[in-house]
């Protein structure tokens, strides 16, 4: 009798061991979330909108500074090191796509911290310092963040440039930075492209 | 001969001090040095991120870190001026907070870890201790509901005497 009952007691400790150790688990376990970055580019008047400060088509004089903030939102689940890469495009660049850049040339980078739930947010001023026609194209010379950059990148006319930001994030395995950033179901591309015209 | 000990004398103390290891090394700080300390803050900060470590201490921590890059930013920027000398000055500055946000974030994460580990003892034993609990007044039920039962017997028996 004493041994069916110690059976017994045994079969109901291991049984309410799993029960309440899944309870234990469940509520040391952090909520699900999904996992993502958001990037975006903000006018200097802090809007999606209205990047060249003009009504019209998105025309870029010899000297206008535009003051534009680029902004990264980590909700990944944890601190992130991002870079943001600048290209310079014309109507021919291949844009970058959810795996892989652009193939346009690089003109700036940017490399920041941001914890996660926060936003973080990196200037970028610009402006055309002057424009040069050495055949059929129109090349920039720019000021980019104090730097001044020249991109090999020409427009018929001047007509058709793009900037292409794009998103990197630090891979610890590799130890070097890695195209988007690391989803639940991988790599995700993060890009934005604003097509400007350099208006002599 | 006084001569000559003096002389073995002060070869053997400049051999001495020629295998003396050096300390506080003369080697400039290069960006490159600089941004593999900023590598290896931002691994311990993430881990200790990773782990449970304060919201409040990883953005503290994180902003620092941000300031090691932009003295980084500014190394690069001056090392590809030639500007050797300043480069130096800032690479170092950025190593400076980068050792001090890989030590602090350490700290953090050996904290974290150890919080984790109590808290984790805490529920798995006191899951278990409740199973052990559960367990018994399953298997003894009958034995408590005899124990009530004669209790409620001798309490009706006083009531009615």
């Amino acid at each position: 009798m004493q041994h069916r009952k110690a059976v017994v007691f045994l079969v109901f400790l291991a049984s309410f061991t799993i029960v309440y150790s899944s309870v234990a688990f469940f509520a040391l376990s952090k909520a699900p979330a999904q996992a993502f970055i958001g990037f975006g580019v903000f006018a200097s008047n802090g809007s999606l909108s209205n990047y060249y400060q003009n009504s019209g088509a998105p025309n870029v004089t010899i000297g206008q500074t535009l003051n534009w903030h680029l902004q990264i939102a980590n909700r990944i689940g944890r601190v992130q090191l991002a870079e943001i890469v600048v290209r310079m495009g014309n109507l021919t660049t291949i844009a970058p796509t959810q795996t892989g850049p652009a193939n346009a040339p690089d003109i700036e980078e940017s490399i920041i911290t941001v914890p996660n739930g926060e936003n973080s947010t990196v200037n970028f001023d610009w402006k055309i310092l002057s424009v040069s026609h050495p055949g059929r194209l129109t090349y920039l010379n720019l000021e980019i963040n104090g730097k001044q950059v020249r991109p090999v990148v020409g427009a018929v006319s001047g007509q058709g440039f793009r900037l292409i930001f794009e998103l990197w994030t630090f891979e610890g395995q590799s130890g070097s930075f890695q195209y988007g950033y690391l989803g639940d179901t991988g790599r995700v591309g993060n890009w934005l492209i604003l097509w400007f015209n350099s208006a002599s | 001969l006084r001569l000559s000990i003096i002389f073995l004398l002060l070869s053997l103390s400049l051999v001495i001090f020629a295998s003396l290891p050096k300390t506080g090394s003369s080697q400039p700080n290069t960006p490159a040095t600089a941004w593999s300390k900023i590598v290896e803050a931002f691994s311990t900060l993430q881990t200790a991120d990773t782990d449970g470590a304060p919201h409040e201490s990883i953005v503290t921590l994180s902003n620092q870190l941000n300031t090691a890059l932009a003295y980084y930013n500014n190394a690069t920027i001056l090392a590809a001026q030639n500007n050797t000398a300043a480069a130096d000055n800032y690479s170092t500055r950025s190593l400076n907070i980068s050792t001090s946000v890989a030590s602090e974030a350490k700290t953090l994460d050996d904290t974290a870890r150890s919080q984790q580990l109590a808290r984790q003892e805490l529920a798995y034993g006191t899951a278990f201790v409740l199973a052990v609990v559960s367990a018994a007044l399953v298997v003894e039920v009958d034995r408590f509901q005899r124990l009530f039962r004669k209790k409620k017997t001798v309490r009706i028996e006083r009531e009615s005497s």
